[in-house]
């Protein structure tokens, strides 16, 4: 019996994927706009934008079918210094591990966990999107106050008394700094 | 020369501007000791606030700032094996063991002394550099301006430690963004969606914040952060931090040595901090008589790394500041902050504003020494912030980026498109996408079209004949048929292994 080898490598969906797709999108968009601009103005983006898009789309296929990595070895070639130790934990990786309860989790431990990481993500952006309402409608002091307090109690699970003195504190230091030091335009 | 040195000088020495750097230091202490903010973080956080300051002074406070983040980034690597920044997870290898012996008090005075010594080598080589790099700069124009921005923004991304593909996606994306808005050569508003806030382009701040303080709030908030307090006795007297700071001086040659060294790792742009960390630290090893101590508590592993740490800031700074070219993601926000400020970096930095630069070579000496100086008595208290609860980082971090994002131009849309940038940098912090060539995509891409008109309008496409512009041109080849080569080869020597 012999077996008879699939020709074409099964397709990957992961989010790294859908990522690479956002971005192919992205720049095949503004190639695309770039159409209608005069001659002049028109050269640049639309050379940039059709190289993104031959870019993104090579990544997009290894992405895709891991197998043509070895088939597209420049895709996953690193730069010259890719042989250095790892960096640590410059910013949040370098960390130890996840805070449970509050905005715990980690990356890639499953879709479960994919998932819940997404949705406090979406959550962030929610509050964000709240502070710039505030933001537009009260004087800065009170929006960052009031977010800070919300924000700490309601999605960090801090106590009402922690949540407040932070929020004071916080907004202590921001006219410090900002309106007494700094002398900022706020 | 001199006199602009002695310009540069008084630039520094005045309330204000003094008043500032001491804030900024600990500011910079503050953002490298917490883990998970350090310096980029800083910088974006900070750009907004000092957009009404006057020229230096708000200069002064970037600087500052960014000078000393690696000198309090190196403090809980060295109390609690936590490592603020990236450069200083070096420092842990010997000064946590010191830690562990009872030599807290040597292992953080050689640090601080450390510190404080390369960032003052590292001033002192970009001051030597000034006048040799000086008439080299005379003879660009825009022509080779232009092919430098090409080689620089090149040489970032095949030099990096990331995928090159994904390096030029990431500056291919930030030349994109950098034609948003009215440009001054074509004479119309490009994805400008008929909205009038975009008519000026999207500001760097916008973008900065966006990208890096955006995208960190988002990745903090996802994976949370908690470290567990190590169990190591962190007492120290005066006396050991007084030993640790001789140790420096005992063992001057090495410390000269390293601090050139990362000084001039800090010059090529896109070797980064790790690159200067560890070399240093393999020199030390290397050239140690009885190194047979490195990696069990060596005093001398230490020294290396720190001085390298803080003097490779000086050397980024020079072809930042000479040729408009960053040499590490720190320098390419602080690239957009000068021109936030109205300066505008490249050959005409050392030729029409030379005073301007001798005050940052001075910003950074000073900065150095009051980074340190006022860690000696805080140092066991800067390392337990190390411990602060992500949850009560983020809404601080929060509210900084969301105000100073609406601050810049008074745009709530400000604060949405740079929560959409946050969302980017996210993405391309999560899938290993480099963000340092989009910022640097961003802030050259206008420069790089405006020179590119101008030679063209000049020379028309003759001006890719010029000798420098064909050197630079055959260099940009070079480098990626290098890489090329490279690719062949590991791919030829990983066919041998399995054979």
């Amino acid at each position: 019996m012999t077996h008879k080898r699939n020709r074409f490598p099964r397709v990957i969906i992961s989010d790294a994927v859908v990522f690479d797709w956002v971005l192919l999108i992205g720049f095949v968009v503004l190639a695309v706009f770039a159409v209608n601009y005069n001659a002049r103005a028109r050269s640049i983006p639309m050379a940039l934008g059709i190289l993104g898009t031959v870019m993104v789309s090579f990544q997009l296929i290894v992405d895709m079918f891991p197998p043509l990595r070895r088939k597209l070895g420049f895709v996953v070639e690193s730069g010259l210094m890719a042989d250095q130790k790892e960096e640590s934990p410059t910013e949040t990786d370098n960390v130890n591990s996840a805070e449970a309860g509050n905005y715990g989790g980690n990356h890639g431990k499953g879709r479960t966990e994919a998932i819940q990481e997404w949705v406090k993500i979406l959550r962030l952006i929610i509050w964000i999107a709240a502070f710039i309402v505030l933001l537009g409608v009260t004087h800065y002091l009170i929006a960052v106050g009031l977010f800070v307090v919300l924000v700490t109690r309601i999605e960090a699970g801090e106590s009402w008394i922690r949540s407040i003195v932070l929020a004071v504190s916080v907004n202590i230091g921001f006219f410090i700094l900002f309106n007494l030091i700094l002398n900022a335009q706020l | 020369m001199l006199e602009s040195m002695w310009v540069g000088l008084q630039l520094v020495i005045s309330w204000k501007v003094m008043g500032l750097m001491i804030v900024a230091t600990f500011i910079g202490n503050f953002f490298g000791a917490v883990p998970g903010l350090g310096g980029n973080l800083a910088l974006a956080l900070m750009i907004p606030f000092v957009f009404g300051m006057e020229t230096f002074p708000g200069l002064a406070f970037l600087l500052a700032m960014h000078s000393v983040v690696h000198t309090g980034g190196s403090i809980p690597g060295i109390l609690f094996a936590i490592p603020g920044t990236g450069p200083t997870v070096a420092t842990i290898i010997d000064g946590y063991e010191m830690t562990k012996k009872g030599q807290a008090g040597q292992a953080m005075g050689a640090q601080l002394a450390a510190s404080a010594f390369g960032g003052v080598v590292g001033a002192l080589v970009l001051a030597l550099f000034i006048p040799i790099l000086r008439p080299i700069a005379m003879t660009f124009g825009s022509a080779e301006v232009f092919m430098l921005i090409v080689f620089g923004m090149t040489f970032i991304v095949v030099i990096s430690r990331e995928s090159i593909p994904k390096g030029f996606v990431a500056a291919f994306m930030g030349l994109l963004l950098s034609t948003v808005g009215l440009g001054a050569h074509t004479g119309i508003g490009r994805y400008t969606f008929g909205q009038l806030w975009l008519w000026d382009g999207i500001n760097i701040v916008t973008i900065v914040l966006g990208i890096f303080a955006f995208a960190e709030i988002l990745s903090l908030g996802a994976k949370g952060r908690k470290a567990k307090i190590a169990q190591v006795n962190i007492e120290m007297t005066w006396a050991q931090l007084w030993e640790g700071t001789l140790a420096v001086f005992k063992e001057w040659w090495l410390s000269v040595r390293t601090a050139i060294i990362g000084c001039f790792i800090g010059i090529i742009p896109g070797l980064g901090g790790d690159a200067a960390t560890w070399i240093c630290y393999g020199h030390a090893v290397q050239t140690s008589k009885n190194n047979e101590n490195f990696g069990k508590g060596d005093i001398r592993g230490v020294i290396g790394v720190e001085t390298a740490n803080n003097s490779k800031e000086g050397g980024s700074l020079l072809p930042t500041l000479v040729f408009g070219i960053p040499g590490s993601s720190g320098m390419a926000i602080l690239l957009g902050a000068f021109l936030i400020l109205g300066i505008v970096p490249g050959p005409t930095m050392i030729t029409d504003h030379l005073d301007m630069v001798w005050g940052m070579v001075w910003v950074m000496v000073i900065a150095n020494l009051i980074g340190a100086v006022t860690l000696y008595p805080l140092s066991r208290y800067m390392g337990m912030l190390a411990f602060i609860r992500s949850s009560l980082l983020i809404p601080c971090i929060m509210v900084l980026a969301s105000v100073g994002a609406y601050l810049i131009r008074g745009f709530w849309q400000d604060v949405i498109l740079a929560l959409a940038f946050g969302l980017l940098g996210y993405g391309f912090k999560r899938w290993k996408y480099p963000r340092a060539p989009l910022i640097l995509g961003f802030i050259l891409g206008e420069l790089a079209e405006d020179y590119l008109h101008k030679s063209l309008g000049v020379y028309g496409f003759a001006f890719l004949k010029r000798p420098v512009v064909l050197i630079l041109l055959a260099m940009v080849i070079l480098s990626l048929g290098f890489t090329i080569y490279k690719s062949y080869q590991d791919k030829k020597k990983a066919r041998g292994a399995v054979a």
